[in-house]
């Protein structure tokens, strides 16, 4: 049980001193607990995030992190001096979205990597090698801060910045907000116009009395063409159209369902 | 088979499949449905008005560009409890341009796999089986 809370308070306390006693706690421990921690994590009892932080937080010499879902590998992280220098995504495409830092953008991948385990045990493994030329790298604090911040931000904006990546064009209407965001080519954000005004005169257009559950968050598959998709979110006052290749759909909908499913 | 034991039949060979109703878009009625357990009715006419909804966003969507594709005879919606897959015929008149099939499953795979016989049997409608 020390395990497991140690994680969360070793990235989130600036006290270094604390942190390294922890650290040391841990490596202290009869290592039966340290294979009880991979059994957990093996059987779908850890909790990915907060492993892959400690990781980072514990790693000084440069190492190679190897992620796996059973025997798949997910993901390669490369971190040194507690840093994380690198993390790519086996088989999806690296999102750029609307990220600015290589915070943010490491933080989304982490993101992307939890909605997509799904509740299956997951391996980390450890090699040493050689760190590059990287030049944009960030510590387990900032990620996690990066994190919770991201967290904060409207759930509709958290699902955008999940699928952004993959989006030929994208349009954010808030109408509390009086706001309206949009990305992408104009002849396809013409097109998401139109879908969002029609949808926005059915909605005014329906009776009272019979009435779509719009309190509950939903989202919507339309058929662009027969390679394009559109998905249309609704959450409280906020609207998201995205238009995005009819091969990224299931993702997009693991990403909606991370979202609205674990958040509610 | 009228359409309440062909609704049965399609259900329970389908696993994964709670609900399964016709319905009006015209009126926004459901006329049958087998259910694993049977819904409020208000519940069923919600699921008729999105279909609606959902099949004039499809149409909007369509009649942007020209030619006008061939029309799109399904809608999916993903709740935080369920997937819903809504069913219209291709080659519906009309009179049964207003039929649609309403489902409610627990997964997208569920969903997609209730698309060709629910177009079945909307196509058996139309002829009058």
């Amino acid at each position: 049980m020390m395990q497991s809370s140690s994680a969360q308070s070793i990235v989130t306390t600036d006290d270094r001193d604390s942190a390294l006693k922890q650290a040391l706690a841990r490596f202290a421990t009869d290592a039966s607990c340290l294979s009880v921690e991979k059994k957990d994590a093996l059987a779908g009892r850890a909790d990915l995030l907060h492993s892959l932080l400690r990781e980072i937080d514990e790693t000084i010499l440069p190492r190679r992190l190897t992620l796996y879902f059973d025997h798949q590998v997910v993901a390669e992280l490369t971190v040194s001096h507690r840093r994380l220098l690198s993390l790519d995504l086996t088989g999806a495409s690296s999102p750029a979205g609307n990220q600015t830092s290589i915070a943010q953008i490491y933080a989304q991948r982490l993101r992307q990597l939890v909605l997509s385990n799904t509740g299956t045990g997951f391996r980390i493994t450890r090699q040493p090698c050689e760190t590059g030329i990287e030049s944009e790298s960030c510590s387990a604090k900032l990620l996690m801060d990066t994190l919770a911040a991201q967290q904060d931000q409207s759930h509709l904006r958290g699902f955008l910045s999940l699928v952004g990546h993959d989006a030929e064009a994208w349009i954010f209407l808030d109408s509390s907000a009086g706001q309206t965001d949009s990305s992408g080519p104009d002849a396809l954000i013409q097109r998401l116009s139109g879908l969002a005004g029609s949808d926005a005169a059915a909605r005014q257009r329906r009776t009272p009395t019979v009435r779509v559950p719009d309190q509950a968050p939903s989202c919507m598959v339309l058929r662009m063409s027969p390679e394009m998709r559109v998905i249309i979110a609704w959450h409280q006052s906020e609207v998201l159209l995205v238009a995005l290749p009819a091969q990224t759909l299931d993702n997009a909908m693991q990403a909606w369902r991370g979202i609205f499913i674990t958040q509610g | 088979m009228n359409i309440a034991e062909r609704l049965e039949t399609i259900r329970q060979t389908t696993p994964g499949c709670e609900l399964i109703a016709f319905g009006d878009l015209g009126t926004r009625l459901v006329l049958r449905s087998s259910a694993v357990s049977q819904p409020p009715q208000e519940y069923l006419d919600q699921l008729c008005a999105q279909a609606d909804h959902g099949f004039g966003l499809q149409d909007a969507l369509a009649s942007q560009v020209s030619p006008h594709p061939d029309i799109t005879p399904e809608v999916m919606v993903i709740t935080a409890q369920e997937v819903r897959i809504y069913i219209r015929s291709q080659n519906a008149d009309q009179d049964t341009a207003s039929d649609a099939i309403l489902c409610v499953c627990d997964c997208e795979i569920t969903a997609k796999s209730l698309i060709d016989p629910a177009i079945n049997l909307l196509n058996d409608l139309a002829g009058g089986a």
